[in-house]
């Protein structure tokens, strides 16, 4: 035995004054007292005589030199040299996915697997070091590197396989990076091979050995399970399926679905080898629930031949219906099972959503209604003084198409119905209308499509003037419009293919200046009218 | 001089509050019974005791002829003789007492009794003790001896062993007129202090202890690993003195006084305990005033 710091032991010159500290006595005061007839020796003060005679009394300062030895030995770090094997060390990697679950060996592929893992380790030298990685979704080092044989027997034992794919591959990589180059190691690795790691993985590593369990594959299972609810109706759901026999033989099983324990569809499928099935089950349904997926077969694994989905149970839209009065509206909002109404007279609604979802207004004219999601049946907003509506109605050139309280549909008395120019422009003086309330976006696609060429050169002017201060998104064929943006974005199958100014694009004489002189040619460098066309179509 | 000392020891107030009282004997002394001895101080107020049959060498004087006349037998009248009172002042003079001003208090207390004893006509002595008696200031009576008796008291040094009992005992025996005996002590004696006051019992006299103690003697000022020195013998005990041990040191200074005061209650031994920063004029003019004091 040697030790590796022997100057630990200069640590036991304490005891010399650890023992003189013991020779030292309580240094008393002294007190004159009337008699000591009352006063008793306390029983702690010991009457000093020879000095081993003391030692010999007091257990404590033994058990204090004791507790120095051990001190100085620990620090002085002993180590004994023995000849022994050279280490051989063993990794253990132990695959726990779901398909190890599968019962074709008895009891389970798992319990084959640790059961060859423990015979392994129990075989293994005292000497041998052994490490036991567990290859999950992510590889688990259950038991470090070590020759407690029985920490790594208990870990084996504490191994359970859960339903979640493997990743033995990167176990592997764990394991040899753990071991490092040493080529002593060996890696033993048990697996049923469903998930054969690929080749680039190292795996062609002397050092690993592989140990498979399980004799066959016989499983039909679901492999995709999903809900959809219908486009159409609210109420009507899809079930997608995919079932697949992994067997190499045809099976024949009935298939069930299920909502809550209420059979949905019962099916009896036959699958042939390596097929795999889509199906499509369309149901209805109110309410949620757990859909229920069953395959009644009997098979190696047990896991895969049910799938659950959760239905969320729907929630309806709330609608809140301010009307004076409109029976078919009303009737129209209440055919929708989807939708739970509430009615308020006019009077009573103070503006704003008020937590519903949609809020209708019908033939009412609030003071102010803010963001939110309205549908404005005969209604417009009231906040905005008529001036300004003049005004955009001016500079839209819609003035005079109709008085402001005109309702623009024909089916109402006194209405009236506009043409595409003569609509454009409403639209574009609703537009600068917002614009003048302080809307800060502007998104014009083909503003002036429908209205003759000298029209939208005046109109484009008074809009451009009007959106001043604020940003303009605008989308048009005519290169005439597009010209005095500040910015040009040249759109081609939905790519973007230039981008620019007017001028620099022109200057690059790219697909944007093309198309510029053809279209500009048609009506002529003095704008002289023609007909509107789109040249790009 | 002497009256610069008594005014040091007590207030005129207090004086002239003593001397209104006088020292009350809880027994009359045998002896003292007329005829039985004679008396040094005739015609003096003489009261009516008892009857006693004749006895040859009776004085006839005092043979009551009207219960002769009406029995036809001698009886002689007894008298309680209004004699003076002898009165000791026994005074602790040991080292301990000097522990805490104990014989300093001591020594006031018994010139407080004396004046009392001394204004009343009686015959006073006082004596010093320690291991016997060590002085002693002869008996006297009248009130001028109370300036040399107030001197005596105070030149007392404490000083030497404690011998109660032995001290106690001579006392009892050479005394020739027992009365009353205050013994004024801390009874701090390793050898005890019963033996001592059953002897001045057993001598007649009527004896009271008045059981002076030190405040640090009641309630230790002191604490922490301490050697603890014994006034008298010098032996040197070692002490940790904590919560624990200053309990413990209550318990047994409790045991002690309750020995002494239920020794003294069963032998008819007036006992009164009083711890030396109380003032004496309290405890004469209050506590005393109910058993000795009158």
């Amino acid at each position: 035995m040697t030790f590796l710091s022997p100057f630990a032991f200069a640590l036991l010159s304490l005891a010399a004054p650890l023992l003189l500290l013991y020779f030292l006595k309580v240094r008393r005061r002294e007190r004159t007292v009337s008699s000591v007839l009352l006063w008793e020796s306390t029983p702690r003060d010991r009457q000093a005589s020879t000095a081993f005679e003391r030692f010999q009394r007091d257990p404590l300062l033994i058990l204090q030199l004791l507790a120095l030895l051990a001190l100085a030995l620990a620090l002085a770090r002993p180590t004994a040299s023995v000849l022994g094997h050279g280490a051989r060390k063993v990794v253990v990697v132990l695959d726990t996915s779901a398909s190890m679950k599968a019962t074709d060996v008895a009891p389970s592929r798992f319990a084959v697997a640790k059961k060859a893992a423990r015979a392994l380790v129990d075989r293994l030298s005292l000497g041998a070091e052994v490490m036991v990685i567990e290859a999950g979704v992510n590889p688990r080092v259950s038991a470090p590197l070590s020759r407690d044989h029985d920490r790594a027997a208990t870990a084996l034992a504490g191994a359970q396989a859960h339903d979640v794919p493997s990743r033995l591959a990167e176990a592997v990589r764990t394991a040899r990076a753990l071991t490092a180059d040493d080529p002593h190691a060996e890696i033993q690795v048990f697996t049923d091979g469903t998930h054969p790691p690929a080749e680039g993985d190292g795996l062609g590593d002397p050092r690993i050995r592989w140990h498979g369990v399980g004799r066959r594959s016989d499983n039909v299972g679901i492999t995709s399970f999903a809900i959809r609810k219908d486009y159409f109706s609210s109420f009507e759901y899809q079930a997608f399926l995919s079932l697949v026999n992994f067997g190499k033989t045809e099976r024949s099983f009935a298939f069930t679905l299920e909502l809550d324990g209420k059979t949905l569809a019962a099916k009896s499928l036959t699958l042939g080898p390596d097929v795999r099935r889509a199906m499509v089950v369309p149901f209805g349904n109110q309410g949620g629930g757990v859909v229920t997926a069953r395959l009644d077969v009997t098979d190696d694994l047990v896991a895969d031949n049910v799938a659950y989905a959760v239905l969320p149970p729907p929630r309806k839209i709330a609608v809140l219906l301010v009307t004076p009065g409109n029976l078919f509206l009303e009737k129209e909002l209440r055919t929708d099972p989807q939708v739970s109404l509430q009615l308020r007279p006019p009077d009573a609604y103070g503006g704003g959503m008020e937590g519903f979802d949609v809020v209708v207004l019908d033939s009412v004219n609030p003071p102010r209604i803010g963001r939110g999601r309205y549908v404005l049946v005969n209604s417009a907003p009231g906040d905005v003084p008529d001036e300004v509506i003049e005004r955009a109605l001016a500079e839209a050139g819609a003035t005079g198409l109709a008085g402001l309280d005109t309702v623009l549909a024909r089916g109402y008395p006194g209405g009236t119905d506009l043409s595409g120019g003569q609509w454009q422009r409403i639209a574009l003086a609703r537009a600068l209308c917002a614009v003048q309330l302080g809307a800060g976006l502007v998104l014009l696609d083909e503003p002036t499509a429908q209205l003759d060429v000298r029209g939208e050169a005046e109109i484009f002017d008074r809009i451009l003037a009007a959106t001043r201060r604020t940003t303009t998104i605008l989308i048009s064929h005519r290169f005439s419009t597009v010209r005095h943006a500040d910015r040009i974005c040249v759109l081609e199958h939905g790519k973007v293919v230039e981008l620019g100014t007017h001028e620099e694009l022109i200057a690059a004489g790219g697909r944007y200046r093309t198309m510029f002189e053809l279209q500009a040619s048609r009506f002529g460098d003095d704008g002289e009218p023609g007909a509107s066309l789109d040249v790009l179509d | 001089m002497a009256s610069r000392t008594v005014q040091e020891f007590f207030t005129p107030e207090f004086l002239a509050r003593l001397e209104r009282l006088s020292l009350v004997s809880r027994r009359p002394f045998r002896g003292r019974l007329t005829g039985e001895r004679k008396s040094p101080r005739k015609g003096q107020s003489v009261e009516f005791f008892d009857y006693r049959p004749y006895g040859v060498g009776d004085d006839l004087r005092y043979v009551d002829w009207n219960i002769f006349g009406r029995l036809e037998r001698l009886h002689v009248k007894l008298f309680l003789d209004e004699e003076d009172l002898r009165v000791h002042l026994l005074v602790d003079a040991s080292a301990s007492m000097g522990v805490g001003g104990k014989l300093a208090y001591a020594a006031r207390l018994a010139a407080a009794l004396g004046f009392v004893a001394l204004v009343s006509l009686e015959r006073v002595g006082a004596v010093l003790l320690r291991d016997r008696v060590a002085q002693a200031w002869p008996a006297a009576r009248g009130r001028r001896h109370f300036v040399t008796l107030l001197e005596f008291l105070s030149r007392a040094r404490a000083d030497g062993a404690t011998g109660l009992n032995r001290a106690l005992e001579s006392y009892a025996i050479g005394s020739r007129e027992p009365g009353v005996a205050v013994v004024l002590s801390d009874l701090l004696d390793p050898a005890g202090f019963e033996r001592g006051l059953r002897a001045l019992v057993e001598r007649r006299f009527d004896v009271h202890v008045l059981h002076v103690l030190a405040r640090e003697d009641v309630d230790p000022p002191f604490g922490g690993d301490l050697r603890l020195r014994d006034s008298e013998t010098a032996e040197r005990r070692e002490v940790t003195l904590d919560a624990d041990g200053l309990q413990a040191y209550r318990l047994r200074l409790q045991r002690f006084l309750d020995g002494a005061e239920r020794f003294c209650r069963s032998h008819e031994i007036g006992y009164r305990r009083v711890v030396s920063d109380t003032s004496i004029e309290q405890f004469v003019l209050s506590e005393l005033k109910e058993v000795m004091l009158a």
